[in-house]
């Protein structure tokens, strides 16, 4: 598939974690996604943090240092506002395309 | 995240690195403690965890690049990598922005001189209206050869409707340098008599005082002074407005001084004097010659003005009296001032300085093509380098921009040194100044130029520069590592370019040496030529004899025979000339001769010259037949000439001429004396203004001064030795004859000779300038390739000689290569060269069969030391240690 409709399903997938999950570090999200989706999502890190960084400079997340569970030191991420908003767009865009290619697969 | 953080990122760099390293390094560990939770030993954990991670360097290139702002910090660091890489190679770097400093700092010099020179507008009012009137004759029609007479002028000033204003201006013989009293000390000073409208025409005021008005035509004399002659001259006293200069016979009153920028031709005129009703110029007005100059009515074309004036002068003409031997044949001609500025100040100025302007960008070609080569070999020693740094992970817009970096630092540099060579160059020719300019033309930097030619230079740098990256990073690095070495794909296509390019480069530096060649062997030989004269050893200069203390003919000659008797006393002294003038130049007189039908017009082919009895020894001039002037050819002897070969070979061909009688004018003027020809001798070649680079022998008649009396005196004094101490003594010998004489035009023949060659020498000099540039360039570039070429196939040398071919095959392959780009070279430059004679022939003298001999010399003095440049990385390549070699694979 193209990369920058991945691209729109990661972004999709992360913004969709964080209005779950409050505040999630990088590992947390990937865990989150693997499981929720029965381990048939597997996130790349290679591909999660260059995206976080960007979705960071879109403003969409925002990010602050704090101690996880076992003291260590980690960047946790939240939505904003406008992250939500994304988010909603995201997620209206991704239903037409999944009922396109539906339409598409059932035309006998 | 917004603005201020992206910026703060920036100038934190290193801060923001080391964020995404924590967070990266946390998820790892992170993920090992998982791991270790689930069962795996810490080992195992770590090298699971680190697998599904990948690598952490390109991740946090990539997570970093996410960031924008911090990719103008990325540039920085691109900038000073590439600094390093250059200080690595300083022979590069170091080649590549003095070649492109050559080349933009020439083209921009030239191109700068040329526009002040022949593009910038005259600086009067108007001045694509302004125009000015020859007399041609039939083959002269578009440069104009005679000055009008002044009741042309007249008759052309009340008649006329085409124009707004018209002047006349006169530089004609008797009009020169004289003294003039000022505060009781004699001043040399140039007045030029002009009308009254001169400085309304061309829409100039006065700095100081006025210009002339209504009221100064009931003066004798009234004058506007130049600045430079008031500066340097009157000490730029305040006070000059209102004064008088005196001459001779008349108080001149001065009313102005004009700016310091306003100037017209001749450059050494130092005041301009009205001609008011009561001067020669209107007693007498057909024996007053002038230049007419006029300001055009808005939209009348020159062909339409000059129609008109030969309308209106036509009948005028026809009155004119027979025996001032006007020539009636001639039509007028309204030439453009600007064009005509330039041929006045310098034949072929315009054709030369278009030259040099073709000449320059060829330099400037060759700087980028062997900029353009340095550069490409240079990228394809980088290969391997690139796809190194491809593997680990830098995109391609990444090595792109390393590369734009390294090329951009040396264009700026280039630039930066062009500029300054472009302003040093400039500045040493407004010293030197080996050119007249046209009056008011400065000659300043032109920043258009500056930056076509700085663009120019870094467009190339870029294409070179960028072109094989761009291609080299879009193959898979697997491909280019595994093959570095063979030639392969584009390595092969950008040797074939590289070799292309280096045989551009011979092929222009080829074409400019020939040219070279030409003009420096055209200048020698003019230089070198007989000019049937002495000119060493001989001291010049004039005296003029003011017309109220010497009125006629005879106390003139006495006055000269007295002259030539002191003067023969001087120690040191051979012979003492007399002339009228220097020498005999531009035919100015018809010729009768005694017994033969002539032609109804009076037509100018004879030149008549006064001398004295030494004149013809002073100057070594032969004796072919008869005798030469001596005391007997007086005022009360019959009239004597002598003519010249030219004169006896163009009217007594074939025949003795010796006895013969002629007349300097119609055969039936009763004014003028027949003369009897007593001698001839040898011919004298001088400079035309209508041919440069060019000889000619003008028939001439001379006559025995003490039979004429001239009111002007040139002396040749022929010496033993140095003629530097004579000024003084002569002087003095002068003042002893009569006080009131200045000697002027010191050194003057002398001074012609060398300005009639200036410009020639000139533009030899800058050629000459030029072509070796180009060879060095050539030459530069030749090594550069052969160096690179030699580099890449180090293996392949290695492998032949470790198979027992020995030093001398490898060396004579290499010197052949060499040779086979280089011979392409010199022939396509050769047939440019032939290609390009036909625009130069006006500049080229003594050059026969099209120059074969002298293209075949620079074809071969190529060869010969590009054949050198060659062999010293040949011997390199020889040296080499095939053991070496192979292992450093």
């Amino acid at each position: 598939m193209p990369r920058y409709e991945l691209q729109g399903s990661l972004d999709l997938l992360v913004l969709k974690t964080l209005a779950q999950r409050e505040k999630l570090h990088g590992y947390g999200i990937v865990l989150h996604i693997q499981r929720v989706s029965d381990e048939l999502v597997c996130v790349e890190e290679g591909s999660l943090y260059p995206a976080l960084h960007r979705m960071e400079q879109s403003g969409w997340i925002a990010s602050e240092w704090a101690l996880t569970e076992t003291g260590r030191r980690a960047k946790y991420y939240r939505l904003t506002a406008a992250g939500r908003k994304q988010l909603e767009k995201a997620e209206e865009s991704f239903e037409q395309m999944v009922k396109g290619v539906r339409a598409v697969l059932r035309y006998a | 995240m917004g603005m201020w953080h992206r910026l703060t990122n920036l100038l934190r760099r290193e801060r923001v690195d080391a964020e995404i390293d924590e967070e990266l390094r946390a998820h790892l560990e992170m993920a090992v403690e998982d791991g270790t939770r689930a069962g795996m030993s810490d080992e195992e954990a770590r090298r699971a965890a680190r697998l599904r991670f990948g690598n952490p360097v390109t991740m946090r290139e990539q997570t970093a690049g996410a960031d924008v702002a911090l990719s103008l910090d990325g540039m920085w660091r691109d900038v000073r990598y590439a600094l390093r890489q250059l200080k690595r190679s300083p022979g590069f770097a170091v080649t590549a922005v003095l070649t492109l400093a050559l080349g933009i700092g020439a083209t921009t010099a030239i191109f700068s001189i040329v526009e002040g020179v022949l593009l910038r507008p005259l600086p009067y009012q108007h001045p694509e209206r302004l125009v000015v009137v020859w007399q041609s004759s039939a083959e002269h029609r578009t440069t104009g050869e005679y000055f009008s007479t002044y009741r042309e002028f007249e008759a052309w000033q009340q008649n006329s409707r085409s124009f707004e204003k018209l002047a006349a201006l006169s530089w004609a013989t008797g009009v020169s340098s004289s003294p003039v009293l000022w505060r009781g000390q004699p001043v040399d000073m140039l007045a030029i008599p002009v009308s009254m409208d001169f400085f309304p025409m061309l829409g100039v005021s006065a700095q100081m005082g006025r210009t002339f008005s209504q009221a100064d035509l009931n003066n004798n004399c009234t004058l506007v002074l130049s600045h430079a002659f008031w500066q340097e001259k009157l000490g730029g006293a305040r006070d000059v407005v209102g004064q008088s200069l005196s001459t001779e016979d008349s108080n001149c009153l001065v009313v102005g001084v004009m700016a310091k920028s306003f100037s017209f031709y001749p450059a050494k005129t130092a005041a301009w004097k009205l001609i008011t009703p009561g001067s020669e110029f209107a007693k007498k007005p057909w024996s007053a010659m002038a230049g007419v100059f006029g300001l055009l009515k808005p939209g009348v074309t020159r062909e339409a003005a000059a129609a008109e004036l030969q309308a209106i002068q036509t009948p005028v003409v026809a009155e004119a009296p027979a025996d001032e031997g006007i020539f009636r044949k001639l039509a007028p001609v309204v030439i453009g001032l600007q064009d005509n500025f330039t041929w006045l100040t310098g034949r072929n100025l315009r054709r030369g300085l278009w030259l040099l302007l073709g000449a320059s960008s060829l330099i400037l070609l060759v700087a980028c093509v062997n900029v353009g080569n340095l550069l490409l070999g240079r990228s394809i020693e980088r290969a391997r380098e690139l796809a190194v740094r491809a593997a680990l992970g830098a995109g391609r817009a990444r090595l792109v921009s390393q590369l734009m970096a390294e090329s951009l630092l040396l264009a700026a540099c280039g630039t930066a040194a062009g500029m300054a060579l472009a302003m040093g160059l400039l500045q040493w020719f407004r010293a030197a100044s080996p050119v007249e300019l046209p009056p008011g033309s400065t000659i300043t930097m032109d920043w258009c130029v500056l930056g076509f030619t700085a663009g120019v230079g870094i467009a190339a740098l870029l294409m070179f520069g960028l072109l094989p990256a761009w291609r080299g990073s879009g193959t898979d690095p697997n491909t280019v590592l595994k093959a570095y070495g063979w030639a392969q794909g584009h390595t092969v296509s950008a040797q074939r370019t590289t070799r292309t390019l280096v045989v551009a480069q011979v092929a222009l530096s080829m074409l400019l040496l020939a040219v070279a060649g030409l003009l420096a062997e055209s200048l020698w030989k003019l230089m070198a030529t007989d000019l049937g004269y002495r000119t060493e050893d001989v001291f010049t200069a004039q005296v003029q004899l003011p017309a109220h203390r010497y009125p006629d003919a005879s106390t003139r000659s006495r006055f000269a025979a007295e002259l030539t008797g002191s003067l023969g006393s001087l120690p040191g002294v051979r012979a003492v000339g007399l002339g009228s003038r220097y020498l005999p130049m531009g035919p100015t007189d018809s010729l009768s001769v005694e017994g033969r039908a002539e032609s109804k017009e009076a037509t100018a082919d004879v030149t008549e010259l006064d001398v004295n009895a030494g004149y013809f020894a002073a100057l070594g001039i032969p004796l072919l037949q008869g005798r030469l002037f001596d005391s007997g050819d007086h005022s009360k002897a019959p009239e004597v000439a002598i003519i010249n070969e030219a004169a006896a070979k163009r009217y007594f061909p074939g025949m003795n001429p010796l006895g013969h009688s002629i007349k300097l004018g119609r055969a039936d003027d009763g004014k003028l004396p027949w003369l009897t020809i007593a001698g001839v001798v040898s011919n004298v070649k001088t400079m035309t203004v209508f041919q440069e680079m060019g000889y000619v022998e003008t028939p001439a008649v001379y006559r025995p001064i003490a039979q004429t009396g001239p009111p002007s005196l040139a002396l040749m004094i022929a010496v033993n030795g140095k003629t530097a101490d004579l000024a003084s003594e002569v002087e003095q010998r002068l003042s002893a004859i009569d006080r009131g004489l200045v000697l002027e035009d010191i050194g003057g023949m002398q001074a012609m000779r060398s300005a009639d060659l200036s410009q020639p020498q000139f533009r030899t000099m800058l050629f000459g300038g030029f072509a070796m540039l180009a060879l060095a360039l050539a030459l530069v570039g030749l090594y550069g390739v052969l160096s690179q070429m030699i580099v890449r196939r180090r293996r392949d040398i290695g492998v032949r000689m470790a198979l027992g071919a020995d030093r001398e095959r490898i060396l004579r392959s290499i010197v052949l290569q060499a040779c086979a780009m280089t011979v392409t070279g010199i022939v396509i430059g050769a047939a440019g060269a032939v290609a390009t004679m036909r625009l130069l022939h006006e500049l080229l003298y003594g050059i026969h069969a099209k120059g074969a001999g002298e293209m075949a010399a620079a074809g071969a003095a190529m060869l010969v030391v590009t054949i050198a440049a060659a062999l010293i990385p040949a011997r390199r390549a020889a040296g080499l240690d095939p053991v070496e070699t192979l292992r450093a694979e």
